[in-house]
């Protein structure tokens, strides 16, 4: 009797130390205690969607910096500009190395925040929302590996599948995971999509429009996971990004088939819909936003893409300035003004270039916008979207497939992209169209859609194509596969 | 049998000191109760008196005075004397002190200049008793026997305060007086015992006549020296293990208002660092370890933990005590006494116990301490003006070399004007001595002040002390002010209670003349000011578009602007204990404390400053960064102790339960925009700067802690003690909240065995201990469990979004310390040498850091934490103590005392991740450059191994270095991957060596340090002579022992060679030093002067603090901040 006495009490004050003991900092939040409910897990995931907001990642380099660089749509001849290196592929400099290492982590470092949430994920596993938050994760994951893949790994047309890639991090662990192939990161990369496409399966994206906000009621909880789906991880982005993993693969069917297959739903469901000649005019339409499948918003980006391009109105010159210059005349003569494909009227020439008078350079206006436009506003909220995947990629992937097989049906989805921008001509299929011919047409498609995107480098690499600019450069490993940061191979050693 | 002794009442025998009466009668108590009958002959005192209705105790004080005499014997029963009043003229003493004592309980003697006051026996005695002096011989004839005699002890010093009792007797002794006399008188031949407190009790047989010379010889350790581990005092010959102590006596000698200078002097293994760049800064905390380092990393933790009054202080309070608060200080370095720790304990423990007020009188002591600081640039050697600009024109500084040619020729003229102006300064005489600008000497004064006293019970003391320690560097210091009141109330047996409340206020300002370095290397050919006594701001301009060098500022200019950069932390601290003797055999005690510990940061820099060069923007110049932190910490503890003795067994049994609650909470805010110094206030600023937030801080700690602790003692010859402690805490992180700590000890003396007892080895005891402990300060929820941040700004859309900031690792657990130890103390003699030995084996289990992995990972930062491996420090200290001289007859005593330590680490195990951590300890600058050799990590080296290029000297052919390369080739290239390990910094052996002289009052004790044989990287030379940057000032040795031209042997390359200087084995060497750390010389006034002015201690100081310091290494010491010479004086007085 008295021994349970003692046992009782004893477990007593152990139970109640144990509650004591249980305490942590305030300055900041625990996983053991922000990884609990919905809203910690919406959280996380938000921070997730930042981390790619940031300058390394699409709040610049990935998009308008380091990447557009690469391409020669900017005119960088100052050697003491940031861009100087990157724009010469000298990226044994520290200025590129620097932006190279930092993407790198960057992406490893999203991939980790999405491991701890997916290793988190099955306490909220009664939740109605448990799939969508568990598909994003999973998703997002896929996707910076893809990106990763296509900078840091081997051009598949030049070095074949089998070339070593990058690692393909799936949990948290505190070891090094070694390189994995090309071929074995895309078979992880189809296993990681098809999960998230089924946890996707009812993404109310797929019964509303891409903007919706389905929390119906002010007093509830809000809900991000069901607002403005056009900007998280969407199942429209996954079958796109099956669609991605299977063209970098060099499987043109695949990739036509799950390009088709988003064009076919999105017929009907029009959530996400290429834009109309008539309404590319207007202020917030600029970007085409009600074609982006997966963007990225940020509050900031106004602010941000201001320290990169020099502001409509400016007087700068561009040979001394820190801020970027598009190569407005060569692009004109030899892009959207081409005697094969091109037209003064194309709306992205007329409404993405600007000058204020002659004595000035030419600038991208692209993501300019007067700032005093604030997001909450509806109208202008599609400003702060940063495209990231947008349907008219959809349509070339698509396109690119039935240049082999069904050119009629490419000559159409190149035509109808072209129609949405104002390019009223139509480029017949005349007899001479050889499959070549007609990707080539579709290449100068993507470049002129894609001008300050950051998406033209991985295309030449993917096609290992020479690289046009105002001095072609003939493709090379050294140019289209970026080193793999020095501390990578240091603490992650391959043998 | 009858016998008569002028006895005390017991009370005051046994506390030794008076409560009732004023101050001077503790000394008359000690003066003895007879002179000896034929010292001289009494003289007639006269006495001129005129009292109504006084006291006799005041008409007794009076008389004394007037006389001159002394008024001893049992002045207690003056207490309950009736009012005298007595007018009387020019009168014999002895028949005023009759007149005095008729009518009254007690009876007056004079004799021999003294007033003896006894209990008058009877009645029918009173005449003769009244007569006493007249009838002295009669009392011998009534078989009285009158003894007196006089107590020395072995040295022949008289001793006053020996107690004097009859064998058998039942009545109280009397002591012996101030200068060792005493007076019995006893009825028939008997035995006397005379004892005292650290004296061998004496008997002795009296027989009437000559006078008894008695000699008293000294216990050798055998009182009161106890070993305080902060839950337990056990003597030192019950310990277990090895342990150093402080008392105060040893303190008060040292006169130091740095405790760390003392420790350092005191044990060798408490080792306080180097501060090679920190130099006297007053504001940076000094590294200290004991038994070396059992962790490396980024989050090492090697500090000891730090016990004040039973409860853990930060090590800043040890920092800023006032030393004259302290009664002693326990180093407690092995498993025997740290394991009580447990989860704390692991890098040994300092506990610290404050004085406690006396019992009796009141009393007022106050210490003054003004210490000088003197600045010590004797560790450089810069050039001067001429030098600096011989060697720039060597070093070809004034040929343009754009490569441009067109930019060079205009270049080249600007450069030519340049060396042309410089010339024609230096020969004007220019040389400025840049060194000196920032410094100066400084007097601080450390004033200390304490009341105490109390009686029936009750004792307090107040306590104040005032340091403003000012540093050398101009403008900076730290302040220190405390207060304390301490109060005690006790019913002997049944309750103790105490509390002490404490406040301590610290000001750490720094100095507006920045950083040391930055004056070594500016110019000596540059003026501080313009032909209009105005400070020339910028050096090296050469308008717009060129430059030579790097444009170097004026650091007195920016001295000469607004500035603050201080924070003041105030702390206030209260504790509380009672003690309740709740059975005969059992003690409760409770214990708790609270403390508050708030610091406010203050840091200013004026728009004008020259780091604003560049900005116009007014919002962005000049800034203000303030913030707070507040610790609060509430901890208790009940502790259990049950102790019995039954025959020659003897046992303490303890059962402690601990409880800890504490939180550090904070805010720093940055403001820039400043307009003028005049509004150094941060409203005053423009705006937040840019994209900051308050930086909080918040560390809450929670820890409970159960304790059981054995000791057993058989027959003081066997002593056996365990441990066993549980601690769980907060920090530990869910996944391990408790911890399991255990030690097991065993001592022996040798030298209380009968068989064992000779004359030459008088002691011999040996000990051996295991245990485990553990330190896990810095361990955190971070380290376990992975962190986010909400900040403003950062969400997505309408989300705000978890920023992702730090990886935890679940698996990752606090280190353990396995220490095991064995030692010996050897007494040869009695005190003529001491021994102490002892040897120990640590190893650090699980030893925690930061591992730095693949931006792969996606760590936060590119690291986690991680249990690397095991670490163990083998080592042994010696201390030994000889009396080289001791003559008790002039009171001169000489004593030698050398300590030796020799610690080893070797690392015993490595995790993988260890092995890549090795690769980023490699510092490299931001051209990446390796700036510093790496500490690598491998199994079965030592810890401190040094790893550089192994170098082949200067080819003399040209200047440049020659590498052997790791296949045994010779190339002038320099790889990372040919380092080797090249030096070891542990040293051979390293310790103190001291020795001090006693003379009468004065003593003079010298202290040492030294170091035998560790390797050192000689970063200053490597930085100083050969990376220096060309266009600053450097080292003389830069233009004098450079190679110069083909065939010169030198020790470093070329002259005009600019290239950076990696790692090589030429910068290690082997240092050995020795240092005067401490000369401390003190006087004690006698015992005449003290009465004179009626004073009861009064002592001088003087001590010196790095004195010197002879090194087999030149380097430059103090780089941001430079050393001092320290000076300090002291007056002691207590009345």
């Amino acid at each position: 009797m008295k021994k349970l006495l003692i046992a009782i009490v004893m477990l007593g004050i152990l139970s109640s130390c144990e509650k004591f003991l249980n305490v942590n900092p305030t300055d900041k939040a625990y996983e053991e205690d922000l990884l609990t409910d919905r809203s910690g897990f919406n959280a996380a995931l938000a921070g997730v969607y930042e981390t790619l907001n940031t300058d390394t990642l699409y709040g610049r380099e990935m998009k308008y910096g380091f990447m557009e660089s690469l391409v020669g749509s900017y005119n960088v001849t100052n050697s003491a500009h940031k861009y100087y290196r990157p724009f010469r592929y000298e990226y044994n400099y520290d200025e590129p190395k620097k932006m190279i290492d930092n993407i790198w982590a960057r992406f490893y470092q999203c991939i980790n925040q999405t491991n701890i949430i997916l290793g988190n994920v099955d306490r909220i596993k009664n939740d109605t929302y448990y799939n969508l938050v568990r598909g994003e994760a999973i998703g997002l994951r896929a996707f910076c590996h893809f990106q990763l893949l296509k900078l840091f790994g081997p051009s598949i047309p030049s070095e074949g599948g089998e070339a070593k890639a990058i690692p393909y991090r799936t949990a948290v662990v505190y070891s090094a995971t070694k390189f994995s192939s090309a071929a074995e990161v895309i078979a992880l990369l189809e296993k990681d999509l098809s999960e998230a496409r089924a946890l996707l399966d009812k993404d109310p994206i797929r019964s509303n429009a891409r903007d919706a906000n389905l929390n119906q009621f002010a007093y509830e909880q809000y809900n991000s996971l069901i607002d403005y789906r056009g900007i998280r991880m969407n199942y429209y982005a996954i079958v796109a990004l099956q669609s991605m993993v299977a063209q970098w693969k060099g499987d043109l069917v695949s990739a036509g088939k799950y390009a088709e297959e988003i064009i076919t739903e999105l017929k009907t469901t029009q959530s996400i819909r290429m834009a109309l000649s008539g309404e590319i005019g207007s202020v917030g339409n600029t970007r085409m936003p009600m074609e982006n499948i997966f963007a990225l918003f940020s509050s900031r980006l106004g602010a941000k893409v201001s320290t990169v391009f020099a502001q409509a109105d400016a007087t700068t010159t561009s040979s001394t300035s820190p801020l970027l210059f598009p190569n407005y005349t060569w692009l004109r003569t030899n892009l959207y003004n081409s005697t094969v494909h091109g037209s003064l009227n194309d709306a992205r020439l007329a409404g993405w270039f600007v000058q204020p008078n002659t004595s000035y350079p030419w600038k991208l206006s692209k993501y300019l916008f007067d700032q005093t436009k604030l997001p909450s506003d509806a109208n202008y909220r599609p400003l702060y979207e940063s495209k990231v995947i947008g349907l008219h990629t959809i349509y070339m992937i698509a396109a690119e497939n039935y240049a082999s097989t069904n050119p009629a049906k490419a000559m159409e989805y190149l035509n109808l992209v072209r129609n949405t921008r104002n390019i009223t001509t139509d480029l017949a299929l005349s007899a001479d169209m050889t499959t070549q011919k007609i990707r080539d047409l579709l290449f100068d498609e993507m470049r002129k859609e894609n001008i300050g995107e950051g998406y033209l480098f991985t295309e030449y690499k993917r096609l290992f194509r020479p690289i046009d600019r105002a001095t072609v450069v003939q493709p090379k490993n050294e140019i289209f596969r970026l080193p793999i940061p020095a501390d990578e191979l240091l603490y992650n050693p391959q043998n | 049998m009858k016998m008569k002794v002028y006895h005390f009442e017991k009370r005051m025998a046994a506390t030794g000191l008076p409560k009732d009466v004023g101050k001077c009668l503790s000394r008359l108590m000690l003066s003895g109760l007879l002179l000896s009958g034929f010292v001289g002959t009494a003289v007639a005192q006269r006495i001129t008196l005129k009292e109504s209705k006084s006291s006799m105790y005041s008409v007794l004080e009076k008389i004394r005075k007037q006389a001159n005499v002394d008024l001893i014997g049992d002045l207690a029963l003056l207490k309950g004397s009736k009012p005298i009043s007595i007018q009387v003229k020019d009168k014999d003493i002895e028949q005023v002190l009759r007149e005095i004592a008729a009518g009254q309980d007690v009876d007056l003697i004079f004799r021999n200049n003294t007033i003896l006051v006894r209990r008058k026996e009877s009645l029918p005695n009173k005449t003769n008793n009244d007569q006493y002096g007249k009838h002295r011989h009669q009392a011998t004839e009534q078989r009285q026997i009158r003894v007196e005699g006089r107590v020395r002890d072995a040295g022949g010093k008289p001793l006053a305060g020996v107690s004097i009792k009859i064998l058998g007797g039942t009545r109280n002794g009397v002591l012996s007086g101030e200068n060792g006399q005493f007076y019995v008188v006893v009825n028939e031949p008997l035995e006397l015992i005379f004892s005292m407190i650290g004296y061998e009790t004496q008997q002795v047989k009296v027989a009437s006549g000559a006078p008894l010379q008695v000699i008293m010889s000294q216990v050798e350790n055998k009182i009161d020296e106890t070993v305080v581990t902060g839950y337990t005092r056990v003597r030192r010959d019950n310990f277990t293990g090895a342990a150093t102590m402080v008392t105060r006596q040893e303190l008060e000698k040292f006169n130091s208002t740095n405790i760390f200078t003392v420790l350092q002097a005191l044990d060798p293994s408490f080792k306080v660092d180097e501060r090679v760049n920190a130099g006297s800064n007053p504001n940076v905390m000094p590294q200290i370890n004991i038994r070396g380092v059992s962790s490396v990393g980024e989050y090492a933790v090697n500090a000891p933990l730090i016990i004040m009054d039973g409860f853990e202080v930060p090590i800043t309070t040890l920092y800023d005590i006032d030393v004259n608060r302290i009664e002693t200080i326990s180093i407690l370095k092995d498993a025997s006494s740290t394991s009580l720790y447990g989860s704390r304990g692991g890098n040994g423990v300092v506990v610290i116990e404050t004085r406690l007020p006396k019992d009796g009188k009141f009393t007022v002591t106050y210490d003054m301490k003004p210490s000088v600081s003197m600045v010590d640039l004797s560790d450089y050697n810069l050039m001067n003006a001429a030098e600096k600009l011989q060697y720039e024109k060597l070093a070809d500084l004034y040929t343009s070399k754009s490569g441009d040619a067109a930019w060079d020729l205009i270049q080249q003229e600007h450069y030519n004007n340049l060396l042309t102006k410089r010339e024609q300064d230096v020969l004007g005489g220019v040389n400025t001595y840049w060194l000196k600008q920032p410094v100066r000497n400084t007097l601080s004064i450390n004033h200390s002040l304490r009341m105490e006293g109390g009686g029936n019970g009750v004792r307090y003391s107040l306590e104040g002390g005032y340091f403003d320690n000012k540093g050398v560097m101009k403008e900076s210091g730290r302040t220190r002010g405390n207060a304390g009141f301490t109060l005690i109330y006790r019913i002997p047996n049944v309750i103790t209670f105490r509390n002490v409340a404490t406040y301590l206020y610290t000001k750490a300002y720094d100095s507006p003349y920045g950083n040391f370095d930055t004056y070594t290397k500016l110019n000596p050919y540059e003026k501080i000011y313009d032909e209009q006594g105005k400070y020339n701001i910028r050096f090296g301009e050469l308008g717009r578009w060129y430059s030579w060098g790097e444009t170097m500022f004026n650091p007195l200019y920016n001295a000469g602007l607004g500035f603050r950069s201080d924070q003041v932390s105030q702390t206030l601290q209260n504790n509380m204990s009672i003690e309740w003797f709740a059975l005969p055999k059992l003690i409760v005690r409770a214990s708790g404390t609270i403390v508050r510990i708030s610091a406010d940061i203050d840091k200013y820099k004026s728009p004008f400053h020259t780091d604003y060069t560049n900005i116009t923007d007014a919002n962005l110049k000049g800034a203000y960064t303030f913030g707070n932190q507040n610790f609060t910490k509430y901890e208790g503890k009940v502790d259990l102790q049950y102790s019995n003795k039954f025959g020659k067994h003897q046992l303490v049994a303890n059962a402690v339960a601990e409880i800890r609650k504490q939180n550090t909470v904070g805010n720093l805010n940055t403001v820039t925009g400043y307009v003028d110094d005049r509004f150094m206030t941060p409203q005053m600023a423009l705006q937040y700067a840019t994209g900051s937030l308050p930086e909080s801080t918040s560390l809450p700690v929670r820890s409970v802690g159960f304790l059981g602790s054995l000791f057993y003692t058989y027959d003081n010859k066997y002593n056996v003690s365990g441990t066993l402690r549980s601690d769980g805490a907060s920090i530990y992180g869910s996944q391990n909240r408790f911890g399991t700590f255990w030690s097991a000890g065993f001592s022996y003396n040798m030298h209380n065995e009968e068989w064992f007892k000779n004359d030459f080895l008088t002691r011999l005891r040996w000990y051996l201990n295991a245990g485990t402990s553990s330190t896990v300060s810095d361990f955190n929820v971070g380290m376990v469990s992975t962190s986010y941040n909400f900040l403003s700004g950062r969400n997505y859309y309408n989300q705000y979004a978890a920023i992702y900031s730090g990886q935890g690792n679940p698996a990752v657990r606090w280190p353990e310390q396995q220490q095991r130890s064995v030692g010996a103390e050897f007494g040869i003699k009695g005190d003529f040498l001491k021994i102490d030995v002892s040897f120990y084996d640590r190893v650090t289990n699980r030893m925690i850091s930061t591992v730095n992995v693949a931006p792969s990972f996606g760590f936060y930062q590119n690291k986690f934490f991680q249990n690397l491996g095991k670490v163990q420090n083998k080592g042994f200290e010696v201390m030994a103590n000889m009396r080289l001289l001791s003559n008790p007859a002039k009171d001169f005593s000489w004593y030698l005392s050398l300590g030796a330590v020799q610690n080893r680490s070797k690392l015993k195990e490595i995790s993988n991740e260890l092995r890549t951590l090795n690769e980023s300890l490699v510092k490299k600058d931001g051209k990446g450059n390796v700036i510093q050799p790496s500490q690598y990590y491998q199994q079965g080296q030592s810890l401190g191994v040094i790893r550089a290029v192994p170098s082949l000297g200067i080819d003399p052919a040209n200047g440049r270095e020659l590498y052997r390369d790791r296949n045994g080739n010779v190339t002038y290239v320099w790889d990372a991957n040919n380092q080797q390990v090249v030096g070891n910094t542990e040293a051979t052996l390293y310790g103190n060596v001291g020795t001090s002289v006693n003379f009468k009052g004065l003593s003079v004790q010298i202290i040492g340090n030294y170091s035998l044989g560790g390797d050192i990287y000689n970063q200053t030379l490597m930085d100083k002579i050969e990376n220096n940057i060309a266009y600053q000032n450097a080292d003389r040795r830069v233009l004098e022992e450079r190679w110069k031209q083909p065939g010169d042997l030198t020790k470093y390359k070329a002259i005009g060679d600019q290239s950076f200087t990696q790692p090589s084995s030429r910068f290690i060497q082997t240092e050995s030093y020795l240092r005067f750390s401490t000369i401390n010389i003190n006087y004690s006034f006698s015992n005449e002067i003290l009465k004179r002015y009626k004073l009861e201690r009064l002592r001088l100081n003087f001590s010196m603090n790095d004195m010197f310091r002879w090194s087999t290494v030149r380097m430059e010491r103090g780089i941001s901040y430079p050393y001092a010479r320290e000076f300090n004086f002291g007056v002691m007085v207590q009345f």
